[in-house]
């Protein structure tokens, strides 16, 4: 959903192969496929057997721990649990990206009180892993992630597999020209000493319109792995600070 | 009368009493119903056939089905939603104010509505309600939501289904009928042949597929421009808003809102002309995803002046709404009022994978002091049980909230349906009444045009995307409405945006719309922290599995009623195309998977073939 508001470029140019350096991309994704049930599911299992090569694998949602589901099931993607398909088809991407706080550290359905096991990507598949294009998890945060920052990671993903820029990641596999702004998590009037990096305050939401602290609201850490559990309660909003 | 099956009358003054004056634990309890045909023993004879994930929806669900292939009839159908995460229980035990951003990251398609459902329940707790300038931002924050998730919807996740991509490989002849069949409506949109429009309908590279992705860009931009950003709006919350709403916001939103008027007509002439080309090719298209006119609508877009926050209030905000609160039952329009409304509401997991909560012999009340069913949300504890599905046992995440024992459809279809039959709504834009609706687009580049909307005499899949057309002008003039009003109050210095508060223990519901209908979250305070926190949406109302009484729910309804009108000599072809047309029409926010089986013996694929058996 992210991925459909960004503006620079659009979705429907990156994947029409209108940048220069980027090929024509073919997306297999549930929300938009043409195809659904085996005509959807075939094209996961062609990639799974080495048929759709190279490709781009992204992860959003946070993998679960399928025990806790006993002989039940939390999630299901087609007729198996979203989790098998990960581990089949990591190995053999190009690379794999990690897009919003769910599936870079968990996010919300990790938090407190959650039942399913929910956790990052990277702690599902093991923080030494490497795509067969030799990287790490590229992980774009944020709840929701900007659609801007997600497209222009991908673009830059593109043109590193092809040669043509590296890819400069930070400790955290995020693109370090995105996440190299330090906000001050706003709750309320005050401001606490937590920070968060996000591109939003320089670049605005969408458009470069709207934001976070700075149209009126909060920043509520929402790119940091331990939200929503920060250290404090969400509690004292931007306006109608409790009396 | 309101309820035919809930014990429960109420007095002049609207509040509600037990019919025999007195809780009783067995008050409530569930009376016998003859057995529905739908019951019959489910699933045993021919095999399965998997479409599983339905595409081009958002979340997890699965359809089983038995299929008559002899008569092209589906005969049963068993709605299995996938996916649980557990929202309810992250809420539980959290600061109040949590709720407001916690919640609404349960979904990013409907990014907007469950932050601002959560602030109403909020303010109704602790008792305190936005400025009207404030009210009247975020109904506008609201209306360009909808714009959004409606043009997404028609023409991004249900748009592919009658394009030229599609129709041509499903229905041959039909295809070659709409390449020869002049659009009606070509003056408006553009397009001189249904197969022209069919084909600006194709995925990725049609004109009206891209225009309207372009679109929702634009309701993003709106919402962010109100309520800060979207999805997740970050200045939302109980008693206000954080943005400044001020001259160069509205004439930013107008900047925006002005370029939507012609998209509005187009979208309104391209649904009408592919309705009645359906309709005219094969009659038969009635029939898909028809159920019952079960409606129900918590309507949305507060008067500034009026909303209270009061549950006390809430008959009198709620009519003054620009889309009216109601439930209709077979066609008839039972009740504006929002304590009826809620009242009548009981969610039941006979069929989920939901431990029953214990102690239903002492059902709290509602924030006005009346008798609530057990089975009432406020009463509502989530007790997850994950097991494998059994079909006449536990099959799905959703549960099956119902009114006064109906199964319930929400979405725009309810939404206009309710409206044009309560009459209550009349603005510079909109009118309604005797169950008609009445939307005045000024100019743009096209003239100014008129949308006559009626009271469908079906409700199938054709007819709920057609209402959906309609509801992108319905929101656009809502709008429109708004900002105008937004200059007066400029004009009077009327410029408060929010109230302090204070938070404090006790109970509250929001009642709210999303794109795809009614929403609903309650919240109980005590000791400073949320107790219990329940979300009913829209989707888990339209995904219910069967109740009690063994009656299915509304996407199960649908599609067991849908003839298989699709051209298929191969069976191998067969795509299940009608199947879903009738799920997506309910804009489904659940990924979604259909499992057809064939209950005459004829094999329409074998299971085996698909590698999907593993589904229990």
């Amino acid at each position: 959903m992210a991925m459909l508001g960004a503006t620079a470029p659009r979705i429907e140019e990156l994947l029409a192969g209108s940048l220069t350096h980027i090929p024509s991309i073919d997306l297999v994704h549930s929300l938009l496929a043409f195809d659904a049930g085996h005509g959807f599911i075939a094209r996961l299992e062609a990639a799974e057997r080495g048929d759709l090569d190279p490709f781009v694998l992204v992860v959003e949602g946070a993998p679960l721990d399928l025990s806790r589901a006993g002989t039940g099931f939390f999630n299901r993607l087609g007729p198996r649990a979203p989790e098998t398909w990960i581990e089949s088809l990591a190995p053999g991407a190009a690379a794999v990206m990690a897009i919003g706080t769910c599936a870079t550290a968990g996010g919300v359905p990790a938090a407190q009180g959650s039942v399913t096991g929910a956790m990052s990507l990277e702690t599902f598949l093991g923080s030494s892993f490497r795509s067969r294009g030799g990287l790490p998890i590229v992980s774009v945060p944020g709840c929701a992630p900007q659609g801007d920052a997600f497209i222009e990671a991908l673009t830059y993903v593109f043109l590193h597999l092809g040669g043509k820029v590296p890819l400069d990641l930070d400790e955290f596999g995020r693109p370090r020209w995105l996440f190299d702004e330090r906000t001050p998590v706003t709750i309320g009037a005050r401001r606490h000493t937590l920070v968060a990096d996000c591109a939003v305050p320089a670049r605005g939401w969408i458009n470069r319109i709207g934001g976070c602290a700075s149209v009126g609201g909060a920043c509520i850490g929402c790119t940091r792995p331990d939200f929503p559990d920060l250290p404090f309660d969400l509690t004292a909003r931007p306006h109608g600070v409790p009396a | 009368m309101c309820f035919e099956q809930l014990p429960i009358v109420f007095d002049e003054e609207g509040r509600a009493r037990l019919v025999d004056g007195s809780f009783r634990p067995d008050s409530f309890s569930l009376p016998a119903r003859a057995a529905h045909p739908g019951t019959a023993e489910p699933l045993t004879t021919g095999r399965r056939f998997d479409i599983d994930p339905v595409t081009r929806v958002a979340g997890t669900l699965a359809v089983h089905t038995t299929v008559d292939l002899k008569n092209r009839v589906v005969t049963e159908a068993y709605a299995e939603a996938l996916q649980f995460r557990g929202y309810e229980l992250i809420l539980k035990g959290r600061a109040p104010l949590e709720a407001v951003d916690i919640s609404s990251r349960a979904c990013g398609v409907c990014g907007g509505v469950h932050s601002v459902c959560a602030s109403m329940a909020l303010e109704m707790a602790f008792g305190v309600a936005p400025p009207p300038l404030a009210i009247l931002a975020r109904n506008l924050g609201e209306a360009a939501e909808l714009l959004y998730d409606h043009s997404l919807h028609l023409f991004l996740l249900a748009g592919p289904d009658y394009s030229a991509a599609m129709v041509s490989r499903t229905n041959p002849s039909l295809w070659r009928r709409a390449e020869r069949t002049a659009a009606p409506n070509a003056a408006t949109h553009g397009h001189l042949t249904i197969g022209d429009l069919m084909a600006a309908l194709n995925p990725m590279e049609g004109a009206l597929y891209r225009q309207a992705l372009e679109v929702t860009r634009s309701g993003r931009e709106i919402v962010a421009l109100t309520l800060g950003k979207y999805p997740h709006p970050s200045a939302v919350g109980p008693a206000g808003l954080g943005t400044s709403f001020d001259r160069s916001t509205l004439n930013q939103v107008l900047a925006r809102i002005v370029r939507l008027l012609d998209f509005a007509k187009q979208a309104v002439a391209v649904w009408d002309d592919l309705v009645e080309f359906f309709y005219a090719a094969d009659p038969a298209y009635r029939e898909v995803g028809v159920r019952r006119a079960n409606l129900l609508s918590f309507g949305m877009w507060d008067d500034p002046v009026a909303y209270d926050a009061k549950y006390a209030g809430a008959d009198n905000w709620g009519r003054r709404r620009l889309s009216t609160p109601g439930a209709v039952v077979d066609g008839t329009l039972r009740t504006t009022a929002l304590r009826q409304i809620d009242t009548g509401i009981e969610e039941f997991v006979d069929h989920s994978f939901y431990e029953q909560w214990a102690d239903m012999s002492r059902p709290s009340r509602s924030p006005d002091g009346s008798p609530l069913s057990p089975f009432h949300p406020f009463n509502k504890q989530t007790l997850p049980r994950p097991e494998p599905s059994r079909w006449k046992e536990r099959y799905s995440w959703s549960t099956a909230p119902r009114w006064d024992h109906q199964a319930m459809e929400a979405g725009p279809l309810a939404r206009q349906w309710i409206t044009a039959t309560a009459g209550l709504v009349d603005t510079d834009f909109i009118t309604s009444g005797g169950g008609a609706l009445s939307v005045r687009i000024p100019a743009g580049q096209l003239p100014e045009v008129v949308i006559e909307w009626r009271t469908p005499p079906v409700v199938n899949a054709l007819e709920r995307n057609r209402a959906r057309s309609v509801h992108i002008g319905y929101c656009l003039m809502v709008a429109y409405g708004y900002l105008l009003d937004g200059f007066d109050y400029l004009r009077r210095g009327e410029t408060e945006m929010r109230r302090p508060f204070e938070i404090r223990d006790g109970m509250g519901v929001g009642f709210w719309e999303g794109g795809r209908g009614a929403l609903s979250h309650y919240c109980r305070i005590e000791d400073g922290r949320l107790a219990n926190y329940q979300i009913l949406t829209p989707s888990t109302w339209m995904a219910s599995p069967r109740d009690p009484w063994g009656v299915p729910g509304p996407y199960e309804e649908a599609v067991a009623a849908t003839p298989l009108l699709e051209e298929c000599d191969d069976e191998h072809d067969f795509v299940g195309i009608d199947i879903l047309r009738a799920i997506r029409s309910f804009d489904p926010c659940l990924p979604c998977a259909v499992h057809l089986h064939t209950g005459t013996g004829t094999i329409i694929r074998d299971a085996t073939t698909c590698q999907c058996s593993s589904v229990p």
